[in-house]
């Protein structure tokens, strides 16, 4: 019991250790990342929002998936969009994307896309895949493009995964990185309650 | 005598007549129905508030995204009693268990719907593919004939998909659930209300009367006809 307690008090203060000095985990694996240059060693770390709830996401979702910046997605809802062939898929939870989001956005949250979710099939439907459980056609799918809160929202990524696992074609997806925070940081208008 | 029996009589009138208007004014003065509505008003007044209180505090939970996914359990705590899907979860409860399947549900079909208007200007109507009457039905058709083969109809076109995909009769059934009716399983499969006389004659054998519809009932299904109705 006291070896126990003595164990545990001792990965308090290793846990503890970075804890205090503020930094956070940068990626899910990764709290920190060192390099050398000119033989000096330097350190990446991050304060302030930590992993498990914000992760950085790479600038690649998956392979084949496009990412998208503002001026892109501008063009997507000029085109795709406007022409019914897109969707802007905004894919965080109800209450926040009615507090404002990006103009003409879609609201799917991320939990609907778990595969676990029994009435996945008909939201697949609505995206204009065919009967998507046997042999799912993907001919008049629509081209999505997703996004999250920001770059430090894993739910964008999390989406796209189960969607590649649904057998959506990779060229139908994009991922707009920047999502809600970079939209609105920039200056961008937002709509209320769409 | 009579002389003092018309004065008893007099007497007599007198008293009840008293007595009738003193509990008349008892009554108007005291008025024992009033307090009580003033108690239910009072009661429903403080749902009132609870309801509200309850409203802000979700908007605080799901402010933050990563929130949201603690929310959701609590949720379901406050909403136990509510409506249970009927007959679609039965499947796969060990699944959904965890993911409260209720809301998880009007999270799904309410996204649907908004994907539908965004796509086609309109929110699907009850019935029609995208709603949740119509994903019950084609649940319940899935599992219940799965040896017939028949593609079941694709379900991106609205309308079109009821009423024109398939013209293969009879080969195609339906198992009445509680609460269903010909008209309601009408307007599911076909969008259309008077296919309820047709599919009534098409399964006249099981069927006596138009309103002896019992759960667990194997409707067979006709082709779909064009009826008259504008829809």
């Amino acid at each position: 019991m006291v070896l126990v307690r003595s164990v545990g008090s001792a990965a308090l203060l290793i846990a503890g250790g970075p804890l205090l000095a503020q930094s956070a985990a940068i990626t899910e694996s990764d709290s920190a990342f060192s390099f050398t240059m000119n033989g000096s060693t330097m350190r990446v770390t991050r304060s302030g929002p930590s992993c498990p709830s914000s992760c950085i996401q790479p600038m690649r979702a998956a392979a084949g998936v496009e990412t998208f910046g503002e001026l892109e997605v501008i063009d997507f809802l000029q085109n795709p969009v406007s022409d019914g062939s897109g969707l802007l898929i905004d894919v965080r939870m109800p209450a926040t994307f009615s507090a404002g989001s990006v103009p003409g956005a879609v609201n799917v949250p991320v939990r609907t896309f778990r595969p676990d979710n029994p009435y996945r099939s008909d939201l697949l439907s609505a995206l204009g895949v065919q009967t998507a459980e046997s042999s799912p056609g993907f001919a008049k799918a629509f081209t999505l493009v997703i996004f999250g809160s920001g770059p430090d929202d894993a739910d964008a990524t999390a989406v796209i995964g189960h969607l590649l696992d649904a057998g959506y074609p990779a060229g139908k997806i994009g991922y707009y990185r920047g999502g809600a925070a970079r939209w609105s940081a920039l200056g961008l208008n937002t709509e209320v309650g769409q | 005598m009579t002389q003092a029996g018309t004065h008893q009589g007099y007497i007599r009138m007198a008293l009840m007549g008293t007595a009738f208007i003193g509990l008349t004014v008892v009554l108007i003065v005291f008025q024992p129905g009033s307090s009580r509505q003033a108690q239910v008003s009072i009661v429903s007044d403080t749902v009132d508030t609870s309801v509200t209180r309850d409203a802000a505090r979700l908007d605080d939970l799901n402010a933050v995204t990563a929130q949201a996914e603690e929310a959701a359990p609590k949720t379901r705590q406050v909403t136990p009693v509510n409506q249970d899907p009927p007959g679609t979860d039965g499947q796969r409860p060990a699944v959904t268990a965890d993911h409260q399947p209720t809301n998880l549900r009007d999270m799904t079909f309410s996204a649907i719907s908004q994907v539908k208007s965004a796509t086609t200007g309109q929110a699907p109507a009850p019935g029609q593919p995208g709603s949740l009457l119509h994903s019950v039905v084609q649940r319940s058709m899935s599992t219940d004939a799965p040896a017939a083969g028949q593609p079941t109809p694709p379900r991106s076109e609205p309308l079109h998909a009821a009423t024109g995909a398939d013209d293969s009769p009879g080969s195609r059934t339906y198992q009445v659930r509680t609460g269903d009716t010909l008209v309601g399983i009408a307007e599911a499969l076909y969008g259309d209300a008077n296919m309820s006389t047709h599919l009534f004659m098409n399964n006249t054998e099981i069927m006596p009367r138009p309103d002896s519809l019992k759960p667990g009932m194997v409707l067979t299904l006709p082709a779909p006809v064009a009826t008259t109705s504008g829809n």
